[in-house]
């Protein structure tokens, strides 16, 4: 499920130190931005709450100041005008209109009233509507039905007076029940001072200028409204409100879940009247203050990741940046393209390079002191291949030359003589193994000489030797093995036709020097043994085998140099060396002989 | 490597942006939003009858977030006028109409180009005789005008032969208009009411005071709107007007006034808040895509004299009074 997702795995020390660090930065950041964002709503929602609580809480003692004032009217009124006065005979209208016109920026108008509902008295001076049932207005009751109390109607239009200006007045009825005097009688009336609501409507209303923010409303204590920014809407039932669910709510601060959304809500209870202030922070209204937090934390969120983002890249740059040259600076080593191990960074890098150093540093030497041993033992093993033939041919030549002088040929024996030295001379080569192909074929020809005599000339030598090649080097020595196999092999002693061909020349840059019998040959199975089988020797000549000589060419030349040998049963066999063409100088020669191998320029 | 660079520098560019962003959205005004205009043509804006509609319209702009212009004419005397209201509506940005039709025909015939360009609503009455299909939102005026004469029955009995009625008309040429004076008399066709006379809007508007004046004597009259039951009411307490009581349909302070002064036997109340409520209301919605607009009828309530200072019916003083 996951493989299409590997490829994105960070492989490079500075993507996983970087995918790391960032990994576990955002993850901080993400939880300190949920936390940070729950502080600040818990903390801002509370304060938001508290802030509307206050003001709640100050519009309702504004409110309650009011009211008092109001209350303190009714009191002068009635304590002060109408108690212990006979309305039949002392005139209070004067003492009423006084307190009226002291207080008429509140109150639309004060009036007296009988226990049957008849207007006593009324400031200002009005002229009552004809055929008004006050009895029947609520105000008129709750007076008489508890007298004890003063009592606050909710908001609704006068309806008691003719105005001249023809418009109504919306107020709320402060009414209580009185003793009145009249004629020396108690009796019980209804005091009345109609307020006039649009103070109340207009202090609700100051504090609710946010649209979608928290509002505050005022209801009564059955939940009937006396303001609410929205009243004329709910009552229309365009809008709606839980006013009848918070008449039992005291003062405090309450949750509630209306028409599907949170809301919390704040209520404080007007002293004396039992009316509700009551504030509504709906949960939407407070997530909108909460943006500008919100769009707060996200750009410190922002700014955070992207600074902990590009410290994370310094950082890890710095770390995985040495350690990135030391890894290059081995892969280069590696190649072969540079032996300088970088040694750079932080102690602990340093350290690593310095070991690593210190480790090619002894593998170097390793590989120089096993190369040398190496070569030390090709040489010997070349110098043991060598010291090989010297007892063969030595054995060989003096047996011929005995031969010789026990038959009386001395001449032939002298020039046998003549010939061993010039071959010993060449053999020797002053302890050199490297001669010129002049020298080996020189060589060659003395020891074919010498074996020409001792076969009585039963065989014919032809030499074909291509001038250029006799400057060229050649290991000593190569020549005789085949030359020797060409005559025991190649040439019946006892027929008179043999030949045998020593062919020199170059070409495309090697050098081929072929020796060529007419004798009997061999076949093809016997042929791939002469150059495989270590325990293929002749058996006759000095012993060193053809393979001796192939090995020491491949040793010394490579693997691709060497003979090659072509024979066919009856017809002869063709022997080939193949060296390369390397000019016969001092140089070339320490050069060979140092038993390194030979390289093609 | 160099995807990686490349990667990182990328998710620092869109960090950075974030960073830009979120500086610009905290230090720009988000509540300086531009809000949808609507323009609203009226006759006579001052006249206390369209208190009501007015109240609604502005408490339905600011519940739903609209701007709301307000152009009120002495008059559209014809399609120029119209013309160049609108012209000049959408000129300042409008981007709906809410208007009540007239009388005049090629003014109405404006409205019905007008509204390939802009939604319109017409409230109070729908254009007569028109297949244009612009939304309207009006109180029933057939039912309200056959509930006049139902009161009338009410107070004098099914039978009214040898009663005698003035008529007063409301916006001639409208449909609204039509549509009262229909109700009216088909219920009271059958009662053997004697409509003596019958005067227009316009007349009225004319030479209030002087046409009633002039009019022969009647038990009542009976006034299709509200301008009729002021004018009539305010001649019977001045008495220039030969008549008992008025009736009809009413919608200001003053006929309440007129009521509570027993000059007016009853009068029917279009609920006038709820039409210019729902007209912006619903022109709103249009805009914002949420909603289809369709003709809507709103409420009305029966006024007397009994019932005007009840509980139920004060909400109506809250906008008769604003």
């Amino acid at each position: 499920m996951f493989e299409k997702y590997k490829k994105l795995y960070p492989t490079s020390i500075q993507s996983l130190i970087m995918f790391a660090s960032t990994i576990v930065s955002m993850t901080m950041l993400v939880i300190v931005g949920l936390i940070l964002y729950n502080r600040f709503y818990v903390i801002g929602k509370q304060s938001y709450i508290e802030s509307t609580n206050s003001l709640v809480k100050q519009t309702g003692v504004n409110l309650e100041d009011y009211l008092y004032s109001m209350r303190e009217v009714s009191d002068s009124i009635y304590y002060d005008v109408i108690k212990d006065k006979d309305l039949d005979k002392e005139n209070i209208e004067n003492d009423m209109n006084l307190l009226y016109e002291a207080n008429s920026s509140k109150i639309v108008s004060c009036a007296l009233y009988d226990s049957k509902g008849q207007l006593i008295m009324a400031s200002p001076n009005s002229k009552e509507k004809i055929n008004i049932d006050v009895e029947s207005q609520n105000w008129y009751k709750e007076a008489l039905r508890e007298t004890e109390n003063l009592h606050f109607s909710t908001p609704h239009i006068q309806n008691l007076f003719d105005d001249s200006t023809n418009h109504f007045k919306w107020v709320i009825s402060l009414s209580r029940a009185v003793e009145i005097t009249r004629g020396g009688e108690p009796e019980i009336g209804v005091l009345l001072i109609d307020i006039d609501y649009s103070f109340i409507d207009s202090m609700v209303k100051s504090v609710n200028k946010s649209k979608n923010g928290p509002y505050i409303y005022l209801c009564d204590s059955k939940g009937s409204f006396i303001s609410h920014p929205k009243q004329i809407q709910i009552e229309e039932g365009f809008s709606d409100e839980n006013n009848k669910a918070i008449s039992s709510l005291s003062t405090g601060v309450y949750k509630e879940k209306f028409k599907g959304e949170n809301r919390d809500l704040v209520i404080y209870t007007v002293s004396y009247t039992g009316w509700k202030m009551v504030g509504v922070i709906p949960n939407r209204s407070f997530k909108d203050g909460m943006m500008n937090i919100k769009l707060f934390i996200l750009m410190i969120l922002s700014l955070t990741a992207f600074t902990v983002l590009l410290i994370n890249r310094i950082v890890s740059r710095r770390i995985s940046s040495p350690i990135l040259k030391l890894d290059e600076s081995v892969k280069a080593y590696e190649h072969g393209r540079d032996s300088k191990i970088y040694i750079g960074g932080s102690d602990e890098i340093k350290h690593l390079g310095k070991s690593i150093e210190k480790n090619y540093e002894k593998i170097e030497l390793l590989i120089k002191d096993i190369k040398r041993e190496q070569d030390e033992r090709r040489k010997s093993e070349l110098e043991a291949l060598q010291s090989q033939i010297n007892p063969h041919f030595l054995y060989n030549t003096l047996d011929s030359i005995t031969w010789m002088i026990e038959g009386g040929k001395n001449d032939e024996a002298v020039f046998m003589i003549q010939c061993l030295a010039r071959l010993f001379r060449i053999s020797l080569s002053k302890g050199k193994t490297i001669i010129s192909i002049k020298d080996e074929i020189q060589h060659a020809k003395s020891y074919m000489n010498i074996q020409k005599v001792r076969y009585q000339d039963a065989f014919e030598m032809v030499y074909e030797i291509d001038e250029k090649v006799l400057d060229k080097c050649i290991v000593k020595l190569v020549m005789q093995p085949i030359l020797e196999n060409a005559i025991y092999y190649g040439v019946n002693a006892e027929e008179e036709d043999g030949i045998i061909t020593l062919r020199a020349y170059e070409k495309e840059g090697d050098i081929y020097i072929e020796i060529e019998d007419n004798g009997y040959g061999m076949p093809e199975s016997e042929v791939e043994e002469v150059l495989k089988n270590e325990n293929h020797v002749p058996k006759h000549g000095s012993g060193v085998g053809i393979l001796n000589v192939h090995n020491r060419l491949k040793l010394l030349f490579g693997e691709e140099y060497g003979l090659s040998i072509k024979s066919e049963l009856d017809y002869g066999t063709k022997v080939t060396i193949h060296i390369p063409s390397i000019l016969f100088t001092e140089e070339n020669r320490k050069y060979l002989e140092k038993g390194d191998s030979y390289e093609r320029q | 490597m160099k995807d990686n660079k490349l990667i990182f520098v990328i998710v620092e560019l869109i960090l950075l942006f974030m960073i830009f962003i979120f500086s610009v959205m905290l230090v720009t005004d988000r509540t300086s939003n531009i809000k949808k205009k609507v323009t609203v043509i009226i006759e006579n804006q001052d006249d206390e009858a369209w208190r009501g509609f007015i109240y609604g319209l502005k408490k339905a702009a600011k519940d739903d977030d609209v701007s709301l212009d307000i152009v009120s004419v002495n008059s559209i005397n014809d399609e120029n006028d119209m013309e160049s209201l609108i012209e000049n509506a959408i000129n300042s940005g409008s981007e709906a109409i809410i208007t009540e039709p007239t009388s005049n025909s090629s003014i109405n015939e404006v409205l019905r180009r007008a509204r390939t360009k802009i939604p319109i609503v017409l409230t109070h009455s729908d254009v007569k005789n028109s297949d244009m299909n612009i939304p309207v939102v009006e109180a029933d005026c057939y039912q309200m005008g056959k509930k006049i004469a139902l009161e009338i029955e009410a107070d004098y009995g099914k039978d009214l032969s040898g009663k005698k009625c003035g008529l007063i008309l409301g916006k001639i040429g409208t449909e609204a208009a039509d549509n009262a004076k229909k109700g009216f008399l088909d219920e009271v066709k059958k009662t053997g009411l004697n409509v003596k006379w019958t005067i227009n809007d316009k007349s009225l508007h004319d030479n209030s005071l002087e046409i009633l004046k002039v009019q022969s004597d009647v038990d009542f009259v009976v006034s299709l709107s509200d301008f009729g039951m002021k004018k009539a009411t305010q001649s019977l307490e001045e008495k220039k007007l030969s008549a008992s009581y008025v009736y009809g349909i009413g919608c200001s302070e003053t006929v309440c006034v007129a009521l509570d002064k027993e000059l007016a036997k009853c009068f029917i109340a279009p609920d006038e808040f709820s039409i210019g409520y729902r007209a912006l209301d619903m022109i709103s919605n249009k805009l914002s895509g949420s909603s289809e607009m369709e003709d809507e009828k709103v409420n009305y309530k029966v006024m007397r004299r009994d019932n005007l200072f009840d509980e139920e019916n004060q909400n109506m003083f809250y906008y008769l009074l604003q």
